[in-house]
């Protein structure tokens, strides 16, 4: 589980939501990060050969599609960067799906 | 009938496009046109390629992700309103054009490549308009 915005996230939500969209779930990243005293999500999403278009507004409604399952699967905003498939890195074992570059010292 | 369009999702990264053209000339496949659509994280490479069900299934292998998706090749001859001539012809059908680019352009013939919204009416609008497609087999053996 992660606190952003102070709203508890777990990874469990995210891939719901994925599934919601396309019936299965793609390999995702959470990336969290702190701007301007701000908290961050950027979730990152493979696209697999099952959701890709030719076409960049049907990529661009899929982004949409994404977003909004997202928003209200985890009551905040992220924002939805799509990566070429097998390019977020595997993690031998338990899978890990976030990378936290707050920092908390200060 | 209609030509078959490799289409590849390239992230905005240095050596993406070096990357998919190396996969492509190791196979043996050449490019005969293509188009690059870019948006602010990635690309959509459209390609008309001489084997393009080898091509996915190189690309595939290679962790790409890649498909095929039927448009329409028509012949254009070098002259004036050849193309409002077409693009009358799709819009009295009331579809769209999605995208389009050029697949050869020589003096005496040009063709281009154009996806449109529904194939089927598309390629109506093309017959209705007194043009012709271009023949795959020879695209595909060039």
């Amino acid at each position: 589980m992660l606190i952003i915005r102070f709203v508890n996230l777990f990874p469990s939500h995210v891939e719901n939501a994925l599934l919601e969209i396309n019936g299965t779930t793609p390999h995702y990243l959470m990336v969290v990060d702190r701007v301007n005293n701000l908290d961050t999500l950027e979730v990152q999403v493979e696209v697999e050969e099952s959701f890709f278009s030719d076409e960049v507004k049907e990529m661009e409604k899929l982004t949409k599609k994404i977003a909004a399952a997202l928003q209200s699967a985890l009551l905040i905003s992220a924002k939805v960067k799509l990566v070429e498939p097998k390019s977020l890195e595997r993690f031998e074992g338990k899978s890990t799906h976030v990378i936290d570059n707050r920092k908390f010292d200060d | 009938m209609f030509m078959e369009q490799l289409t590849v999702f390239i992230e905005n990264r240095e050596g993406r496009l070096e990357k998919v053209t190396e996969i492509l000339a190791q196979n043996n496949i050449n490019i005969v046109c293509l188009s690059l659509a870019d948006t602010s994280e990635y690309g959509m490479l459209r390609m008309i390629v001489s084997n393009p069900e080898k091509a996915k299934q190189s690309l595939k292998e290679a962790g790409f992700s890649a498909r095929l998706t039927d448009v329409l090749a028509v012949k254009l001859k070098q002259d004036f309103g050849t193309l409002n001539k077409l693009a009358k012809s799709v819009s009295d059908k009331n579809i769209n054009i999605e995208y389009m680019y050029t697949l050869n352009c020589s003096k005496d013939d040009g063709a281009i490549i154009i996806k449109c919204s529904d194939i089927t009416l598309g390629y109506e609008a093309v017959t209705e308009a007194g043009l012709s497609l271009v023949d795959p087999q020879t695209i595909y053996s060039i």
